[in-house]
Protein backbone atom coordinates (compact mmCIF):
# COMPACT_ATOMS: atom_id res chain seq x y z
CA UNK A 1 0.00 0.00 0.00
CA UNK A 2 1.35 3.46 -0.91
CA UNK A 3 1.98 5.64 2.11
CA UNK A 4 4.56 8.41 2.61
CA UNK A 5 7.59 7.06 4.49
CA UNK A 6 7.33 9.58 7.37
CA UNK A 7 3.66 8.74 7.93
CA UNK A 8 4.47 5.01 7.98
CA UNK A 9 7.19 5.59 10.58
CA UNK A 10 4.77 7.58 12.77
CA UNK A 11 2.13 4.87 12.47
CA UNK A 12 4.64 2.15 13.33
CA UNK A 13 5.69 4.04 16.44
CA UNK A 14 2.09 4.68 17.49
CA UNK A 15 1.31 0.99 16.97
CA UNK A 16 3.85 0.18 19.70
CA UNK A 17 1.72 1.97 22.30
CA UNK A 18 -0.55 -0.24 24.44
CA UNK A 19 -4.07 -0.63 23.11
CA UNK A 20 -3.25 0.96 19.74
CA UNK A 21 -3.82 -1.14 16.67
CA UNK A 22 -3.13 -0.33 13.03
CA UNK A 23 -6.46 1.45 12.42
CA UNK A 24 -6.23 3.60 15.54
CA UNK A 25 -2.60 4.38 14.71
CA UNK A 26 -3.69 5.57 11.26
CA UNK A 27 -6.46 7.71 12.76
CA UNK A 28 -4.01 9.28 15.26
CA UNK A 29 -1.36 9.80 12.59
CA UNK A 30 -3.81 11.67 10.34
CA UNK A 31 -5.02 13.70 13.32
CA UNK A 32 -1.42 14.72 14.04
CA UNK A 33 -0.99 15.54 10.35
CA UNK A 34 -4.00 17.84 10.39
CA UNK A 35 -3.18 19.49 13.68
CA UNK A 36 -1.40 22.90 13.73
CA UNK A 37 2.40 22.85 13.66
CA UNK A 38 2.87 24.26 17.17
CA UNK A 39 0.50 21.73 18.77
CA UNK A 40 2.32 18.84 17.10
CA UNK A 41 5.60 20.26 18.32
CA UNK A 42 4.26 20.56 21.87
CA UNK A 43 3.32 16.87 21.75
CA UNK A 44 6.77 15.90 20.46
CA UNK A 45 8.45 18.13 23.03
CA UNK A 46 6.34 16.64 25.85
CA UNK A 47 7.42 13.13 24.86
CA UNK A 48 11.08 14.12 24.74
CA UNK A 49 10.92 15.99 28.05
CA UNK A 50 9.15 13.22 29.92
CA UNK A 51 11.96 10.86 28.89
CA UNK A 52 14.68 13.36 29.77
CA UNK A 53 13.39 14.80 33.02
CA UNK A 54 11.51 12.02 34.78
CA UNK A 55 13.68 10.06 37.20
CA UNK A 56 13.02 7.61 40.00
CA UNK A 57 12.95 8.99 43.54
CA UNK A 58 15.86 7.58 45.54
CA UNK A 59 13.61 7.11 48.61
CA UNK A 60 10.30 5.72 47.36
CA UNK A 61 11.28 4.75 43.75
CA UNK A 62 8.27 6.65 42.46
CA UNK A 63 8.59 8.89 39.41
CA UNK A 64 9.60 12.50 39.92
CA UNK A 65 11.42 15.43 38.32
CA UNK A 66 13.37 16.27 41.48
CA UNK A 67 15.00 13.82 43.86
CA UNK A 68 13.61 13.23 46.48
CA UNK A 69 10.06 13.52 45.19
CA UNK A 70 7.43 15.98 46.43
CA UNK A 71 5.58 13.23 48.30
CA UNK A 72 8.68 12.17 50.25
CA UNK A 73 9.57 15.75 51.22
CA UNK A 74 6.04 16.83 52.15
CA UNK A 75 6.24 17.50 55.91
CA UNK A 76 2.46 17.30 56.27
CA UNK A 77 2.42 13.61 55.32
CA UNK A 78 2.59 10.85 57.93
CA UNK A 79 6.18 9.52 57.83
CA UNK A 80 5.31 6.48 59.95
CA UNK A 81 3.03 5.03 57.30
CA UNK A 82 4.29 3.47 54.05
CA UNK A 83 2.04 2.18 51.29
CA UNK A 84 3.81 -0.45 49.17
CA UNK A 85 2.67 -0.58 45.52
CA UNK A 86 3.83 -2.54 42.50
CA UNK A 87 4.12 0.22 39.87
CA UNK A 88 4.70 3.99 39.90
CA UNK A 89 1.27 4.46 38.29
CA UNK A 90 -0.37 2.89 41.39
CA UNK A 91 0.84 5.87 43.46
CA UNK A 92 -1.34 8.20 41.39
CA UNK A 93 -4.33 5.84 41.69
CA UNK A 94 -4.12 5.92 45.48
CA UNK A 95 -3.46 9.66 45.55
CA UNK A 96 -6.63 10.18 43.52
CA UNK A 97 -8.66 8.77 46.42
CA UNK A 98 -7.51 11.70 48.59
CA UNK A 99 -7.78 9.47 51.65
CA UNK A 100 -4.19 8.32 52.15
CA UNK A 101 -1.77 10.76 53.77
CA UNK A 102 1.33 8.61 54.29
CA UNK A 103 4.40 7.85 52.18
CA UNK A 104 4.88 5.32 49.39
CA UNK A 105 7.31 2.65 48.28
CA UNK A 106 7.24 1.35 44.70
CA UNK A 107 8.45 -2.25 44.30
CA UNK A 108 8.78 -2.05 40.51
CA UNK A 109 6.83 -5.28 40.06
CA UNK A 110 5.81 -8.27 42.13
CA UNK A 111 7.34 -11.61 43.03
CA UNK A 112 6.44 -14.21 40.43
CA UNK A 113 7.80 -17.70 41.04
CA UNK A 114 6.39 -18.98 37.74
CA UNK A 115 8.17 -16.23 35.78
CA UNK A 116 11.34 -16.38 37.87
CA UNK A 117 10.96 -12.80 39.16
CA UNK A 118 12.63 -12.83 42.55
CA UNK A 119 13.29 -10.28 45.33
CA UNK A 120 16.56 -9.20 43.67
CA UNK A 121 14.60 -7.78 40.72
CA UNK A 122 12.41 -5.65 43.00
CA UNK A 123 13.20 -2.78 45.37
CA UNK A 124 12.61 -4.87 48.50
CA UNK A 125 16.15 -4.14 49.78
CA UNK A 126 15.45 -0.40 49.63
CA UNK A 127 12.20 -0.93 51.57
CA UNK A 128 14.05 -2.90 54.24
CA UNK A 129 16.65 -0.15 54.46
CA UNK A 130 13.83 2.35 55.14
CA UNK A 131 12.43 0.01 57.79
CA UNK A 132 15.84 -0.35 59.46
CA UNK A 133 16.29 3.41 59.59
CA UNK A 134 13.30 3.41 61.96
CA UNK A 135 10.28 5.64 62.47
CA UNK A 136 7.86 3.40 60.55
CA UNK A 137 4.90 2.00 62.46
CA UNK A 138 2.78 0.52 59.65
CA UNK A 139 3.28 -0.79 56.12
CA UNK A 140 0.20 -1.11 53.92
CA UNK A 141 0.59 -3.64 51.08
CA UNK A 142 -1.37 -2.38 48.08
CA UNK A 143 -0.27 -5.09 45.65
CA UNK A 144 -2.65 -6.59 43.10
CA UNK A 145 -5.03 -9.23 44.50
CA UNK A 146 -3.58 -12.08 42.45
CA UNK A 147 -1.03 -14.84 42.97
CA UNK A 148 1.97 -12.54 42.39
CA UNK A 149 0.58 -9.93 44.77
CA UNK A 150 -0.11 -12.55 47.42
CA UNK A 151 3.39 -14.02 47.11
CA UNK A 152 4.88 -10.53 47.52
CA UNK A 153 2.80 -9.77 50.61
CA UNK A 154 3.68 -13.10 52.25
CA UNK A 155 7.36 -12.56 51.53
CA UNK A 156 7.26 -8.99 52.89
CA UNK A 157 5.49 -10.24 56.02
CA UNK A 158 8.37 -12.61 56.66
CA UNK A 159 10.91 -9.77 56.39
CA UNK A 160 9.01 -6.97 58.12
CA UNK A 161 7.27 -8.73 61.02
CA UNK A 162 10.52 -9.32 63.00
CA UNK A 163 10.95 -5.53 63.15
CA UNK A 164 7.71 -5.27 65.11
CA UNK A 165 6.02 -3.18 62.43
CA UNK A 166 2.31 -3.53 61.72
CA UNK A 167 1.78 -4.97 58.24
CA UNK A 168 -1.64 -4.64 56.62
CA UNK A 169 -3.04 -5.18 53.15
CA UNK A 170 -5.90 -3.69 51.20
CA UNK A 171 -9.27 -5.29 51.90
CA UNK A 172 -10.77 -7.77 49.44
CA UNK A 173 -14.43 -7.28 48.88
CA UNK A 174 -17.45 -6.27 46.89
CA UNK A 175 -17.22 -3.34 44.47
CA UNK A 176 -19.26 -0.27 45.39
CA UNK A 177 -22.40 -0.16 43.26
CA UNK A 178 -22.17 -3.88 42.44
CA UNK A 179 -24.70 -6.63 43.08
CA UNK A 180 -24.25 -9.50 45.50
CA UNK A 181 -25.60 -12.03 42.99
CA UNK A 182 -22.73 -11.33 40.61
CA UNK A 183 -20.02 -11.75 43.24
CA UNK A 184 -17.85 -14.85 43.00
CA UNK A 185 -17.41 -17.24 45.95
CA UNK A 186 -13.84 -16.23 46.77
CA UNK A 187 -14.55 -12.49 46.84
CA UNK A 188 -17.73 -13.06 48.83
CA UNK A 189 -15.97 -15.27 51.40
CA UNK A 190 -13.20 -12.70 51.81
CA UNK A 191 -15.80 -9.95 52.16
CA UNK A 192 -17.40 -11.90 54.97
CA UNK A 193 -14.03 -12.43 56.66
CA UNK A 194 -13.24 -8.74 56.36
CA UNK A 195 -16.63 -7.48 57.55
CA UNK A 196 -16.59 -4.50 59.90
CA UNK A 197 -18.74 -3.03 62.64
CA UNK A 198 -21.18 -0.26 61.75
CA UNK B 1 -17.04 -27.31 17.35
CA UNK B 2 -16.16 -29.58 20.28
CA UNK B 3 -17.23 -29.33 23.91
CA UNK B 4 -14.71 -30.06 26.67
CA UNK B 5 -16.15 -30.71 30.14
CA UNK B 6 -13.61 -31.58 32.80
CA UNK B 7 -12.01 -30.76 36.14
CA UNK B 8 -8.95 -28.60 35.65
CA UNK B 9 -6.11 -26.93 37.47
CA UNK B 10 -4.98 -23.45 36.56
CA UNK B 11 -1.30 -23.67 35.63
CA UNK B 12 -0.65 -20.08 34.66
CA UNK B 13 -2.04 -17.03 32.90
CA UNK B 14 -0.73 -14.72 30.17
CA UNK B 15 -1.86 -11.21 29.35
CA UNK B 16 -3.83 -10.87 26.13
CA UNK B 17 -4.46 -7.36 24.90
CA UNK B 18 -5.71 -4.71 27.30
CA UNK B 19 -7.98 -6.68 29.58
CA UNK B 20 -8.08 -10.33 28.47
CA UNK B 21 -6.03 -13.31 29.59
CA UNK B 22 -4.96 -16.63 28.19
CA UNK B 23 -5.39 -19.22 30.94
CA UNK B 24 -3.44 -22.46 30.72
CA UNK B 25 -5.58 -25.21 32.22
CA UNK B 26 -4.47 -28.75 33.02
CA UNK B 27 -7.63 -30.79 32.56
CA UNK B 28 -8.15 -34.32 33.79
CA UNK B 29 -9.59 -35.61 30.52
CA UNK B 30 -8.00 -33.53 27.76
CA UNK B 31 -4.56 -32.58 29.06
CA UNK B 32 -3.44 -28.99 28.78
CA UNK B 33 -5.94 -26.55 27.23
CA UNK B 34 -5.51 -22.82 26.66
CA UNK B 35 -8.67 -20.80 27.09
CA UNK B 36 -9.33 -17.11 26.61
CA UNK B 37 -10.76 -15.33 29.65
CA UNK B 38 -12.36 -12.15 28.32
CA UNK B 39 -12.13 -8.96 30.41
CA UNK B 40 -10.52 -10.96 33.19
CA UNK B 41 -8.07 -8.27 34.22
CA UNK B 42 -10.81 -5.76 34.94
CA UNK B 43 -11.98 -5.27 38.51
CA UNK B 44 -15.56 -6.35 37.94
CA UNK B 45 -14.79 -9.68 36.27
CA UNK B 46 -16.66 -12.51 38.00
CA UNK B 47 -14.13 -15.16 36.97
CA UNK B 48 -10.89 -13.27 37.71
CA UNK B 49 -10.58 -14.90 41.12
CA UNK B 50 -11.15 -18.35 39.61
CA UNK B 51 -8.20 -18.23 37.24
CA UNK B 52 -5.45 -18.24 39.84
CA UNK B 53 -2.82 -20.99 40.08
CA UNK B 54 -3.43 -23.64 42.76
CA UNK B 55 -7.17 -23.66 42.09
CA UNK B 56 -9.17 -26.65 40.89
CA UNK B 57 -12.10 -25.78 38.64
CA UNK B 58 -15.03 -27.40 36.88
CA UNK B 59 -14.70 -26.08 33.35
CA UNK B 60 -16.80 -26.36 30.22
CA UNK B 61 -14.81 -25.08 27.26
CA UNK B 62 -15.54 -25.20 23.55
CA UNK B 63 -13.74 -24.60 20.32
CA UNK B 64 -12.53 -26.21 17.15
CA UNK B 65 -10.18 -29.13 17.87
CA UNK B 66 -7.73 -27.79 15.28
CA UNK B 67 -7.35 -24.45 17.08
CA UNK B 68 -5.00 -23.81 19.98
CA UNK B 69 -7.26 -21.40 21.92
CA UNK B 70 -10.66 -22.26 23.35
CA UNK B 71 -13.54 -20.31 24.83
CA UNK B 72 -15.09 -21.05 28.21
CA UNK B 73 -18.80 -21.71 28.45
CA UNK B 74 -18.87 -21.95 32.22
CA UNK B 75 -16.41 -22.21 35.09
CA UNK B 76 -16.88 -22.97 38.79
CA UNK B 77 -14.49 -23.51 41.65
CA UNK B 78 -14.13 -27.10 42.82
CA UNK B 79 -11.40 -26.40 45.39
CA UNK B 80 -9.47 -23.21 46.11
CA UNK B 81 -6.67 -24.61 48.37
CA UNK B 82 -6.82 -21.38 50.36
CA UNK B 83 -4.34 -22.60 52.97
CA UNK B 84 -1.67 -22.64 50.26
CA UNK B 85 -2.28 -18.94 49.60
CA UNK B 86 -1.73 -17.98 53.22
CA UNK B 87 1.83 -19.20 53.80
CA UNK B 88 4.84 -18.29 51.68
CA UNK B 89 6.49 -21.72 52.04
CA UNK B 90 3.36 -23.59 51.02
CA UNK B 91 2.69 -21.17 48.17
CA UNK B 92 6.24 -21.63 46.85
CA UNK B 93 5.93 -25.42 47.08
CA UNK B 94 2.57 -25.36 45.30
CA UNK B 95 3.85 -23.12 42.51
CA UNK B 96 6.96 -25.29 42.14
CA UNK B 97 4.73 -28.33 41.57
CA UNK B 98 2.56 -26.27 39.20
CA UNK B 99 5.59 -25.37 37.11
CA UNK B 100 6.78 -28.99 37.03
CA UNK B 101 3.34 -30.08 35.77
CA UNK B 102 3.39 -27.29 33.17
CA UNK B 103 6.80 -28.38 31.87
CA UNK B 104 5.98 -32.10 31.85
CA UNK B 105 2.66 -31.94 30.00
CA UNK B 106 1.73 -31.18 26.42
CA UNK B 107 -1.30 -29.41 24.97
CA UNK B 108 -4.25 -31.77 24.41
CA UNK B 109 -2.33 -34.85 25.58
CA UNK B 110 -4.47 -36.41 28.34
CA UNK B 111 -2.49 -37.38 31.45
CA UNK B 112 -5.06 -38.45 34.08
CA UNK B 113 -2.39 -40.08 36.26
CA UNK B 114 -0.47 -36.81 36.46
CA UNK B 115 -3.72 -34.99 37.22
CA UNK B 116 -4.44 -37.38 40.09
CA UNK B 117 -0.86 -37.05 41.36
CA UNK B 118 -1.05 -33.24 41.29
CA UNK B 119 -4.41 -33.28 43.05
CA UNK B 120 -3.14 -35.63 45.78
CA UNK B 121 0.08 -33.66 46.21
CA UNK B 122 -1.81 -30.37 46.63
CA UNK B 123 -4.15 -32.04 49.14
CA UNK B 124 -1.14 -33.36 51.04
CA UNK B 125 0.57 -29.96 50.91
CA UNK B 126 -2.58 -28.25 52.18
CA UNK B 127 -2.71 -30.91 54.89
CA UNK B 128 0.94 -30.25 55.74
CA UNK B 129 -0.03 -26.70 56.57
CA UNK B 130 -2.62 -28.02 59.00
CA UNK B 131 -0.85 -31.03 60.56
CA UNK B 132 -1.46 -29.93 64.17
CA UNK B 133 -5.21 -29.83 63.53
CA UNK B 134 -5.21 -33.33 61.96
CA UNK B 135 -4.23 -33.57 58.36
CA UNK B 136 -6.60 -35.30 55.91
CA UNK B 137 -5.37 -38.71 54.78
CA UNK B 138 -4.41 -38.91 51.14
CA UNK B 139 -2.90 -41.50 48.86
CA UNK B 140 0.51 -40.09 49.76
CA UNK B 141 -0.17 -40.63 53.44
CA UNK B 142 -2.60 -43.48 53.76
CA UNK B 143 -1.38 -44.92 57.06
CA UNK B 144 -1.84 -43.12 60.36
CA UNK B 145 1.82 -43.41 61.37
CA UNK B 146 2.86 -41.89 58.05
CA UNK B 147 1.29 -38.56 58.90
CA UNK B 148 4.56 -37.53 60.45
CA UNK B 149 6.02 -37.67 56.93
CA UNK B 150 3.67 -35.00 55.63
CA UNK B 151 6.11 -32.12 55.71
CA UNK B 152 6.21 -29.81 52.69
CA UNK B 153 9.72 -30.95 51.60
CA UNK B 154 8.74 -34.62 51.79
CA UNK B 155 5.52 -33.95 49.84
CA UNK B 156 7.73 -32.38 47.16
CA UNK B 157 10.11 -35.37 47.13
CA UNK B 158 7.19 -37.81 46.74
CA UNK B 159 5.74 -35.63 44.00
CA UNK B 160 9.06 -35.35 42.13
CA UNK B 161 9.68 -39.11 42.23
CA UNK B 162 6.14 -39.93 41.11
CA UNK B 163 6.23 -37.29 38.37
CA UNK B 164 9.54 -38.63 37.04
CA UNK B 165 8.21 -42.19 37.08
CA UNK B 166 4.95 -41.26 35.32
CA UNK B 167 6.87 -39.21 32.72
CA UNK B 168 9.17 -42.12 31.92
CA UNK B 169 12.25 -40.73 33.66
CA UNK B 170 12.26 -42.98 36.74
CA UNK B 171 15.47 -43.01 38.76
CA UNK B 172 17.53 -46.17 38.43
CA UNK B 173 18.19 -47.17 42.04
CA UNK B 174 18.23 -50.98 42.05
CA UNK B 175 21.29 -51.58 39.89
CA UNK B 176 24.10 -49.55 38.33
CA UNK B 177 22.45 -47.15 35.87
CA UNK B 178 25.49 -47.39 33.57
CA UNK B 179 26.72 -51.01 33.51
CA UNK B 180 23.79 -52.82 35.18
CA UNK B 181 26.12 -54.23 37.83
CA UNK B 182 25.48 -54.54 41.53
CA UNK B 183 25.44 -51.37 43.62
CA UNK B 184 27.56 -51.09 46.80
CA UNK B 185 25.55 -51.62 50.01
CA UNK B 186 26.36 -48.23 51.58
CA UNK B 187 26.73 -44.80 50.02
CA UNK B 188 26.50 -44.55 46.21
CA UNK B 189 27.26 -42.02 43.51
CA UNK B 190 24.51 -40.54 41.33
CA UNK B 191 25.32 -39.76 37.71
CA UNK B 192 22.87 -37.50 35.88
CA UNK B 193 23.71 -38.73 32.38
CA UNK B 194 23.29 -42.37 33.41
CA UNK B 195 19.99 -41.48 35.11
CA UNK B 196 20.58 -43.12 38.46
CA UNK B 197 23.01 -44.56 40.97
CA UNK B 198 26.23 -46.04 39.62
CA UNK B 199 28.62 -48.64 41.00
CA UNK B 200 32.07 -47.77 42.35
CA UNK B 201 33.78 -48.88 39.13
CA UNK B 202 31.62 -46.63 36.91
CA UNK B 203 31.76 -43.80 39.48
CA UNK B 204 35.56 -43.76 39.28
CA UNK B 205 35.46 -42.43 35.71
CA UNK B 206 32.37 -40.20 35.95
CA UNK B 207 31.24 -37.06 37.73
CA UNK B 208 28.92 -38.21 40.48
CA UNK B 209 26.95 -36.75 43.35
CA UNK B 210 27.64 -38.67 46.57
CA UNK B 211 24.45 -40.03 48.15
CA UNK B 212 24.52 -41.50 51.65
CA UNK B 213 23.08 -44.83 52.74
CA UNK B 214 20.04 -43.28 54.50
CA UNK B 215 19.06 -41.19 51.48
CA UNK B 216 19.49 -44.16 49.11
CA UNK B 217 17.33 -46.33 51.40
CA UNK B 218 14.57 -43.75 51.66
CA UNK B 219 14.56 -43.08 47.90
CA UNK B 220 14.23 -46.82 47.25
CA UNK B 221 11.37 -46.88 49.76
CA UNK B 222 9.60 -44.00 48.03
CA UNK B 223 9.90 -45.78 44.70
CA UNK B 224 8.44 -48.95 46.24
CA UNK B 225 11.57 -51.10 45.86
CA UNK B 226 11.73 -51.70 49.63
CA UNK B 227 9.36 -50.91 52.51
CA UNK B 228 9.45 -47.21 53.39
CA UNK B 229 11.51 -46.65 56.59
CA UNK B 230 9.42 -45.84 59.66
CA UNK B 231 11.28 -42.64 60.47
CA UNK B 232 11.95 -39.61 58.31
CA UNK B 233 15.57 -39.34 57.13
CA UNK B 234 17.70 -36.75 58.93
CA UNK B 235 18.23 -33.26 57.52
CA UNK B 236 21.49 -34.16 55.75
CA UNK B 237 19.86 -37.13 54.01
CA UNK B 238 16.84 -34.99 53.03
CA UNK B 239 19.20 -32.43 51.48
CA UNK B 240 20.98 -35.19 49.52
CA UNK B 241 17.64 -36.46 48.21
CA UNK B 242 16.61 -32.93 47.27
CA UNK B 243 19.89 -32.25 45.40
CA UNK B 244 19.73 -35.58 43.55
CA UNK B 245 16.12 -35.12 42.47
CA UNK B 246 16.69 -31.52 41.38
CA UNK B 247 19.67 -32.57 39.28
CA UNK B 248 17.71 -35.46 37.79
CA UNK B 249 14.70 -33.25 37.02
CA UNK B 250 16.71 -30.50 35.34
CA UNK B 251 18.64 -33.08 33.31
CA UNK B 252 15.49 -34.93 32.19
CA UNK B 253 13.35 -31.83 31.57
CA UNK B 254 16.23 -30.02 29.87
CA UNK B 255 15.75 -26.67 31.60
CA UNK B 256 16.02 -24.90 34.92
CA UNK B 257 12.91 -24.65 37.07
CA UNK B 258 12.19 -20.95 37.62
CA UNK B 259 10.29 -21.39 40.86
CA UNK B 260 12.95 -23.62 42.45
CA UNK B 261 14.93 -20.76 44.13
CA UNK B 262 11.72 -19.61 45.86
CA UNK B 263 11.72 -22.80 47.93
CA UNK B 264 14.76 -21.42 49.76
CA UNK B 265 13.81 -17.75 50.18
Amino acid sequence: MFRPRTLSILMEELCRLPGIGEKTAQRLAFYILRTPQERAQRLAQAIVEVKEKIIFCSRCRGITEADPCALCTDASRDGGLICVVEDPSDVFLIERTGVYKGLYHVLMGALSPLDGIGPDQLTIDALLARVERGGIREIICATNPNMEGEATVLYLARLVKPHGIRLTRLAHGLPVGGHLEYADEITLSRSLEGRRDI
Amino acid sequence: MALYRSDAFVLRTYKLGESDQIVVLFTRDYGKLRVVAHRNRRGHSRTASYYQPLTRLHVIAYGRPTRSLYQTHSVDIAQAFRVLHEDFNLLSCGLYMTELIDISTQDRQPAPELFALFDEALEALAGAGQVPKGAPASVLTTRQHERQRVTPPMVLRHFEISLLTLSGYALQLSECAHCGGELPPGACGYNARAGGLVCDTCAATRHTLKIGHAACGYLRGMMGHVPLPEMLPDTAAQQEMERLLHLHLTTCLGREIKSYPFLYL
